[in-house]
This record gives structure tokens, sequence and C-alpha cells, in this order.
């Protein structure tokens, strides 16, 4: 299969010749043949349809939204972290200049309304005809049927926890799951045994179809001791001096 | 393996169609993979009632599958079951092509059946006692409107 991916670039080389490819002029944006747009149908239903769905999900209990309070003071924060950074790279002297301008800004502008407007609840009549952006919705509970859900997600929106048994010691479920481990020991070691008599068995047999052999083999030959020729017995060849008996205890 | 660009676009599908408690909880379990309830609540830093609506809501549109591990080691004298929660990564990209899907049932039979698939899609999942009282409550509204229709005409 490598060979046809290999060959795919290479079709005008003729007659399977290796040669590098022909290097080409990169050009950044070639004129391309847009096709008609008329001819491309707009799909109106499917926007209208999609856009129904989605605003049914908002409208329903499925939709969550964290509630994104005081966002005048949010970008007024940032805009004051911003200064601060400015001013650390910025001379003494310009300082003081940034943050008098900056401070007449931040009176003027819509942050301090919106501050203002916040800590204030005075209702106006021009809000009256704004849309309410508050919506209310059921509570999931009420949709959702919630016996096929894990246990642990249901537990907290019925307001319940579910019971937890007190995690206490209990002597007698040790002693059980001692008596068990035990059981399975003694399992173990039975299999085992059977095992090694199994084993010890088939050795048996296998010894006795090897008598002949095996008797020629273990056969002692102590010659090699005896002969002190290639035995190792720990002792230092190239110094051998005799004491001469001083290593025994004299009494 | 899902890229960084496909997790983007899922959780925009999910952010503006369950709002954006909904889509962080879904971000962090595609970039995470399988995690436990506790963990969604660190993770994310929600509340953990936050955090448990926002599960309802995905396992209830299918985009997050539920399973318990049982491991060894519990407390008590059974084996602690460990819940937790999958992604699901293609049924989120799905939900784009609701209104494709809607389009062909309409095209292809009739009504009643385009009313049955916009309350699944809607939904996400029915019980089939619901769907029979959504379809019986669409017939009653669709009389209820023809009536009124001709008492219009009449007056």
């Amino acid at each position: 299969m490598a060979f046809r991916g290999r060959g795919r670039g290479r079709g005008y080389g003729g007659g399977g010749g290796y040669g590098f490819a022909k290097q080409e002029p990169f050009e950044l944006f070639p004129d391309i043949e847009l096709p008609d747009i008329k001819s491309v149908p707009k799909e109106e239903t499917l926007v209208r349809e999609s856009a129904k769905l989605r605003n049914f999900w908002k409208a329903s209990a499925y939709y969550l939204e964290e509630t994104v309070s005081k966002r005048g003071m949010d970008i007024g924060q940032q805009s004051v972290d911003f200064l601060a950074i400015t001013l650390d790279m910025v001379a003494a002297e310009s300082q003081k200049w940034l943050l008098d301008s900056f401070g007449v800004y931040f009176m003027s502008s819509i942050f301090s309304m919106n501050l203002n407007s916040q800590s204030t609840d005075i209702e106006r009549y021009s809000d009256r005809s704004k849309p309410k952006t508050t919506i209310t919705r059921d509570s999931l509970s009420q949709i959702l049927e919630l016996k096929k859900f894990p246990r642990e997600l249901i537990g907290g929106s019925r307001g319940q926890q579910p019971s937890r048994k007190k995690v206490r010691w209990n002597p007698e479920s040790e002693l059980q799951k001692l008596d068990y481990l035990e059981k399975l020991e003694q399992r173990a070691q039975g299999l085992e045994g059977k095992d090694e008599k199994e084993k010890k068995e088939g050795e048996n047999e296998d010894e006795d179809e090897n008598d002949g052999e095996e008797d020629i083999e273990e056969e002692p030959s102590d010659d090699d001791y005896y002969q002190n020729v290639d035995f190792d017995d720990d002792e230092d060849d190239f110094n051998d001096v005799d004491d001469g008996g001083e290593d025994e205890g004299t009494f | 393996m899902v890229s960084q660009y496909g997790i983007k676009l899922a959780v925009h599908l999910i952010n503006n169609h369950f709002g954006n408690l909904v889509a962080k909880v879904c971000e962090n379990l595609l970039r995470r993979g399988p995690l436990t309830l506790q963990l969604i609540v660190r993770y994310t830093e929600l509340t953990p009632q936050q955090v448990k609506n926002s599960l309802l809501i995905l396992i209830q549109h299918n985009c997050v599958q539920a399973f318990s591990l049982e491991q060894e080691g519990g407390l008590e004298d059974g084996p602690r079951s460990n819940t937790q929660y999958m992604a699901l990564f293609n049924n989120m990209l799905h939900r784009m092509r609701f209104s494709k899907f809607l389009e062909i049932v309409s095209r292809e039979f009739d009504e009643e059946c385009k009313g049955l698939l916009e309350g699944l899609l809607q939904h996400g999942r029915l019980t089939l006692k619901q769907m029979v009282e959504r379809a019986k409550d669409m017939a009653e509204r669709a009389k209820s409107t023809k009536k009124e229709g001709k008492s219009f005409v009449k007056v």
C-alpha cells in the first residue's frame, strides 16, 4: 500500500522515474473561481427551526446561567489594574497626571453611573416599558423523570441527603473477613498441596523412567575433592604459609 | 481523540443552548475525561447544587453518560461504588443538526411524526407516557386554534 501513496505525487515524472518534485512558486492568494452565490440555496427553514429550538431552551428550565452582576464594576476594575501596570513604567511626575486624568474620566464615565444606580433602588418610569430580563423558570425536578438519574444527583434536588449509615468499626465484620481470608488461604494451601503431590507423583514417574541414566550421573565423584585439583576451599593458594600450629589454642 | 477546536465548538453549542454554567461543566468533562461529582465540583469551582443541576440537564439531553465503577476497599462491608460522568462529544455536535433532522422528518413523514421528534429534540429524553400526553396536548391545541379561527371569521 505504501508505494501507491508515494507514486501519487509523481504522476508527471513519466515512467516512474525517481526525481525530485518540481518547485513551483508559492502564491499567497491564488485566483479561485467561486461558485455563483445565487445558485447556493438559502435554507431559511433550517435557520428558523434552529432559532425556535434555541428560544425554547432559553425559556425552559434547562437553561442555567451564572448571574453576572456589576458589569460596570468589573470593567472598571480591569481598567484600574491596567492603570497600575502602566504606572510602574511611567515616571513619577507623569503618574500624578495620569491618576488625575483617569480620576476625572471615571467620575464622568458610565462606570460611576452604574455604581450609583446599583446603590439606589429607585424605579424609574422609563424602566417599566423595558422587558424584564429575569424569566421565571420551572424547577428541574418538575420536568425530569428523576428515577432514571444517578442517586447522588437526585438527593440534592429534593433537598435531602441520602441517609448515610454512620461509619463504625464493627469487630464482627472484621472477624468474618478474617475467617473468609483464612478459608481462602486454606483453600489455596490445599490446592498447592494437591499440586505438589501431583508434581511429586509426576517426578517419581520421571525418575522411574530415567533411573538408569541418573544412577550413572549421580555417582559421587569425589576424586576432585580428594586430589585437591580444581577444588576451591577458600584457602589462599598463593600465600600458603604454615603458621606452625599457632591457630590452635593452647591449654 | 477530540481536538481542541472540536471541544471549543461543542462548548459553544452547549453554552448557546443551556447557558454558561452547564457549558463550564461540559468543558471540564471534555478536557479532563470522565470525572466524579466531587472532582467536577472542585475543578469548576461551582456549588455542588449548580453542578448537580448541570449534570442532570446534560444527562437528560444525552450529552453526558453516567456510569458506576465498583471498587474494593469501601468502609462498609460492600464494595465502594463510584459514579463517574463522561461527556459524549458526538451527541453534542449533533445538536447543530437538529433543524436538519426536523426538516427531513417533515419532508418524509407527516406532521404528527414531526411533532414527536420535536418533543424529543426539545427535551432530550421522554417516556412513552410523556410523549403521548404531549401529542394529545398538541392535538387539542390545534383543534382549539381552528375553532377560534372559525368563530373569528363568523364574527
